[in-house]
């Protein structure tokens, strides 16, 4: 892995707003292509074939979870445990998740899972690919996440009921929106019938018991770019559990377990000799190197580094109050300055490709930047 | 190779350029501008061909009653009457809004 600089293209912001990209830049570019990352094909395997068995150790923890009842240590309302069990059992459709990987020395380590709704597909899947059309065409890239979509949504078609398939995000973010219209353009091509309907709009029939969309029409499937974390916190979702449609989330109610980082204990207490797992604990007691983190907290708020009896880093946030868990401390490459994290896409079942977003410290918050990659 | 070999956008690239349509009124952040439903997949209005079509056929109208604002629909002929909520006491035992409360899921 190396960190290679570039000269943007020129006119690079009017390249990446013709795929629809509008959030290229804050106050700071987002999208940097002023640098990118290369890979040899060894590395990529590596972190391919790190993924696949990831995702089915993240499965069996899952179930572990279930078997030995251990809602409490992730904040689930129990009210919903049922309804959790029973999208595991009748194996509801997933189809997406993000594990990001500190990759140092040759050795990837799992930071956390992304599992519910990971964002940043769009800039992966699509931004980067073009990016690299511009560059090489004839270069390689850890990416097949445009296929993937596709052919799983494909798959998808004849698990979910015969009506229309909703996505919804929140209006407010264009971001989420870009990641939401991603995803129903590559069900649309995967032959699925689709509408947009904003989360906010979601009606529910008091009446009738089942969720409406804005033509007073039943909603039977439903894509979500809305944490399950923030739907079992609102009144509203507890209409979930009434649901005389049993309407079908992606992603369902069991990845509130998987996207939640006190699966990272689990992980580790259940696969000790894994070698891209950290040790993480519900408690730092064994720890003197280590990141204590929030099990619900968003792009790296109230994170807080600690070296023996130092504090390397800490950041602020509103998150903490279901508690924390602790993992040892494995800091990010340096690249003068710039310390990347990995974001490994499965879809379906499968590793898919590769995003990277550096941050100018070790942890990755809402100022990072996605800087694309290839492979020679 | 492990790459996808070719890629084909056939909503995304027009739907999502007339959500980064600047304004100095109205810009904040990243906020969009643009509303939607169900009644109106952007693949009615592909053909428009032009952003600033976009912006204005999604739209929304509505009223103050008591001071309260109540979003009746959405400027445009190519959506279903039956998606505006204004005249249609039918749909009044709909409750909506209920979820919506985070800004972004960013992760």
């Amino acid at each position: 892995m190396k960190r290679i600089a570039i000269q943007p293209r020129n006119q690079w912001q009017e390249a990446v707003e013709k795929l629809g990209f509008g959030f290229h830049s804050t106050n700071v570019p987002y999208w940097d292509e002023s640098a990118c990352y290369e890979f040899n094909m060894d590395e990529i395997l590596y972190i391919e074939k790190a993924s696949a068995e990831l995702w089915d150790l993240c499965l069996g923890a899952v179930q572990h979870v279930m078997d030995n009842k251990l809602y409490s240590r992730f904040s689930i309302p129990e009210a919903y445990i049922p309804y959790i069990e029973k999208t595991w059992m009748e194996d509801h459709p997933a189809i997406y998740g993000r594990f990001d990987f500190a990759y140092r020395d040759g050795v990837l380590k799992l930071l956390e899972f992304n599992a519910d709704t990971p964002t940043s597909l769009y800039e992966a899947g699509i931004v980067q690919w073009f990016w690299l059309q511009d560059l090489d065409k004839n270069k390689d890239q850890f990416n097949s996440i445009h296929d993937k979509l596709i052919a799983y949504w494909r798959y998808l078609k004849n698990y979910l009921y015969p009506s229309p398939l909703y996505f919804s995000c929140v209006k407010q973010s264009l971001e989420d929106l870009t990641n939401t219209e991603y995803m129903r353009d590559c069900a649309i091509q995967g032959g699925l019938d689709t509408r947009l309907l904003f989360i906010d709009d979601i009606g529910w029939d008091p009446a009738g018991e089942v969720f409406m969309d804005m033509e007073d029409q039943p909603i039977r499937n439903i894509f979500k770019l809305y944490p399950w974390e923030w739907m079992v916190g609102e009144e509203f979702g507890g209409n979930i559990l009434k649901d005389k449609n049993k309407t079908l989330w992606i992603e369902p109610a069991w990845k509130m377990i998987l996207s939640n980082k006190a699966i990272l204990p689990v992980l580790w207490e259940l696969y000790p000799d894994c070698p891209y797992l950290l040790p993480a604990y519900f408690d730092n007691g064994r720890l003197t190197d280590y990141v204590r983190k929030p099990i619900l907290s968003r792009e790296g708020a109230n994170i807080q580094l600690i070296r023996g009896n130092t504090l390397l880093q800490e950041t602020g946030g509103d998150y903490g109050k279901e508690g924390y868990i602790y993992q040892q401390l494995y800091p990010l490459p340096d690249f003068d300055g710039n310390y990347p994290v990995l974001g490994s896409w499965i879809i379906g079942q499968e590793p898919a490709g590769m995003g990277i977003r550096e941050s100018r410290n070790l942890v990755t918050d809402n100022l990072s930047r996605f800087v694309p990659h290839y492979i020679v | 190779m492990k790459k996808t070999k070719h890629i084909q956008l056939i909503l995304i690239t027009a739907a999502l350029a007339s959500c980064h349509h600047p304004s100095n009124d109205w810009q904040s952040g990243n906020r969009v501008y643009v509303r939607s439903d169900s009644t109106a997949p952007y693949t009615r209005t592909y053909n428009y061909g032009h952003a600033a079509l976009w912006f204005y056929a999604f739209r929304p109208y509505g009223s103050y009653y008591n001071g309260v604002y109540r979003r009746a629909g959405y400027y445009s002929s190519a959506i279903s009457e039956r998606g505006n909520i204004g005249g249609n006491t039918g749909k009044m035992g709909i409750v909506r809004g209920g979820f919506g409360s985070g800004y972004s899921v960013s992760s």
